[in-house]
């Protein structure tokens, strides 16, 4: 099958520092995809180059066969890729409601409700939460606004960083069920996730990252089965 | 608020037939300013755009409306449109080098202060406009030049121009373009994280905002009968469009119109007992005061205050 989206030879920094370089993957359409590492690995940073909020020094992305570098963050959000950035990156002082039709694109009402419907189904507390401020909510309702709020814009690709950061294990378990959910209906995922296990349960695949390359790919039992990724990210 | 608002309004369409002149002098100031710093809240208070060269988008609706009518025979009833659809040229100019190359805060200001003095040093230079002399409207009193025997015509056009600009940003607050306004003036970055194309939605909230400041342009000419450059395009105007909405709250609805009842009476009545006599400038160190006071006890300006103070009380049992 051809790939939904397509990493080659990816290099990004900042300043005098380069992040990732090298990188080159693939997700297939309907896929959950992991990217494991330790801090500083370069994950968030690939997660950035794809939805073009850091420019590439190297390399070429491509989503469903078309070229995605060089276009600006607004016009990838267009393109179906969603970014749920890490530690949420909600706005505070605005509604649920506004916070999540940021995320909308559809230009005709009707489209946007549909959009917001499935959002409040898949999170009945942010039914709830409608019309409170953002900034009142918990941390597990702002991940789910801010996942929402990806959602919004129908992605056919979610990117999501660290989703489950600083939240109680319940939630977590909320979330990632959630997550689940999202994927078996059709949305492509792709995760960076410090909980690997977590994130592992759930992906049919995963790439490890270290030093801002790939050295290991696999499915996930062939990464649950490798003595690297059990030293060092599963602690066994 | 809205049986408020309503009475607000109803008192506000009686009041002529008891002010005297002079107090609908101050009304119709009032109702202006209100109505540019409305204008102004739609960049500078919705999208936090800071433009401090909001004077240009008045001068260029006002000479062209005005060079329109005098040269062209063209009513400044047309007239302020094209001065309008100009104004707002000139605002996505400003916008679009602003914006593309992205200036932010402090760079942005100074983008705006340098395209309205660019203008009056321009305008003060080229005869035809009058130079630095400007222009005179020869008072003919018809209405059709958009001139009124009567002051209480230019009283109702002012307010309605306010009500306009209000209706306006009212309307933009509730549709999708307000909150992108209010996220890009919250977190740009994170805005556009979201998918929402700032640099799109920045660019159509200045051309909006510039539009109107430049209908206020014709209204400004064709009320005075006089228009200089250095009072059309001079610091000093962009400064006292921003002024009232910042006192009165920045990207409220109220803010603009609120600044605008408390500082425009001050200003006109400071300058009355306190700008004649010895005392040469002693109005403006008054006004400068007040300034202070509401930057040290009212960051976010009046309004938000008020609203607190109101809730609270509703509140209350």
């Amino acid at each position: 099958m051809s790939a939904l989206l397509r990493l080659d030879g990816l290099e990004a920094g900042y300043g005098d520092l380069t992040a990732i370089s090298g990188v080159s993957l693939e997700v297939r359409p309907g896929e959950a995809v992991t990217l494991i590492g330790s801090n500083g690995a370069g994950k968030t940073t690939t997660l950035r180059a794809i939805s073009g909020l850091l420019p590439l020094r190297a390399g070429r992305i491509e989503f469903e066969g078309a070229r995605l570098d060089g276009l600006g963050s607004s016009q990838i959000v267009a393109r179906g890729i969603a970014h749920v950035p890490e530690g949420r990156q909600l706005f505070p002082t605005m509604t649920v409601r506004d916070n999540l039709e940021l995320g909308g694109r559809a230009a005709d009402r009707r489209r946007r409700d549909e959009a917001l419907e499935t959002v409040f189904t898949l999170f009945p507390r942010l039914r709830e939460r409608e019309w409170q401020l953002a900034g009142t909510l918990s941390g597990g309702e702002q991940q789910m606004c801010a996942i929402g709020r990806g959602l919004m814009a129908r992605p056919r690709l979610l990117l999501l960083d660290e989703p489950s950061l600083g939240l109680a294990p319940l939630t977590v378990k909320l979330i990632f069920e959630t997550l689940e959910r999202i994927n078996r209906g059709g949305t492509t995922i792709v995760l960076v996730e410090q909980n690997v296990p977590r994130a592992l349960q759930l992906s049919h695949r995963g790439y490890v990252l270290e030093n801002g390359r790939i050295v290991l790919e696999g499915t996930r039992d062939s990464l649950l089965a490798s003595p690297h990724v059990k030293q060092a990210y599963l602690g066994r | 608020m809205r049986w408020a608002a309503v009475a607000a309004l109803a008192v506000l369409l009686a009041l002529p037939a008891v002010l005297s002149s002079y107090a609908l002098t101050i009304f119709i100031l009032i109702f202006f300013y209100g109505f540019l710093g409305q204008a102004w809240n739609i960049v500078g208070g919705y999208a936090g755009q800071l433009s401090a060269g909001h004077a240009a988008f008045v001068g260029v609706g006002g000479y062209t409306a005005t060079m329109l009518a005098t040269a062209a025979g063209l009513t400044p009833w047309l007239g302020m449109f094209v001065g309008a659809a100009l104004a707002a040229l000139l605002g996505a100019i400003i916008g679009y080098l602003g914006f593309r190359f992205g200036l932010r805060g402090f760079y942005f200001v100074l983008l705006t202060v340098a395209f309205a003095e660019i203008c009056r040093v321009a305008v003060s230079n080229i005869d035809a406009l009058g130079g630095p002399l400007g222009l005179y409207i020869t008072f003919t009193g018809d209405p059709r030049q958009f001139q009124f025997q009567d002051a209480r015509a230019y009283y109702y056009i002012a307010l309605a121009l306010m009500l306009a600009a209000t209706a306006i940003a009212w309307a933009i607050g509730r549709r999708r373009f307000g909150v992108y306004l209010a996220a890009i003036r919250e977190d740009e970055t994170a805005a556009e994280a979201c998918g929402v194309n700032a640099f799109r939605y920045k660019l159509l909230a200045m051309v909006v905002s510039s539009f109107l400041t430049g209908l206020g342009g014709t209204f400004y000419a064709f009320y005075l009968f006089s228009l200089q450059p250095n009072s059309l395009f001079g610091i000093p105007l962009s400064v006292e469009i921003i002024l009232r909405p910042i006192v009165g709250g920045a990207g409220t609805l109220v803010g603009p119109i609120l600044g605008s009842f408390i500082l425009t009476p001050l200003a006109e009545l400071s300058r009355l007992y306190l700008g004649g006599g010895g005392l040469h400038g002693a109005h403006l160190i008054a006004y400068g005061v007040l300034l202070i006071g509401v930057v040290l006890f009212l960051p976010e300006g009046a309004y938000p205050r008020l609203r607190r103070l109101f809730e609270r009380r509703i509140s209350r049992p």
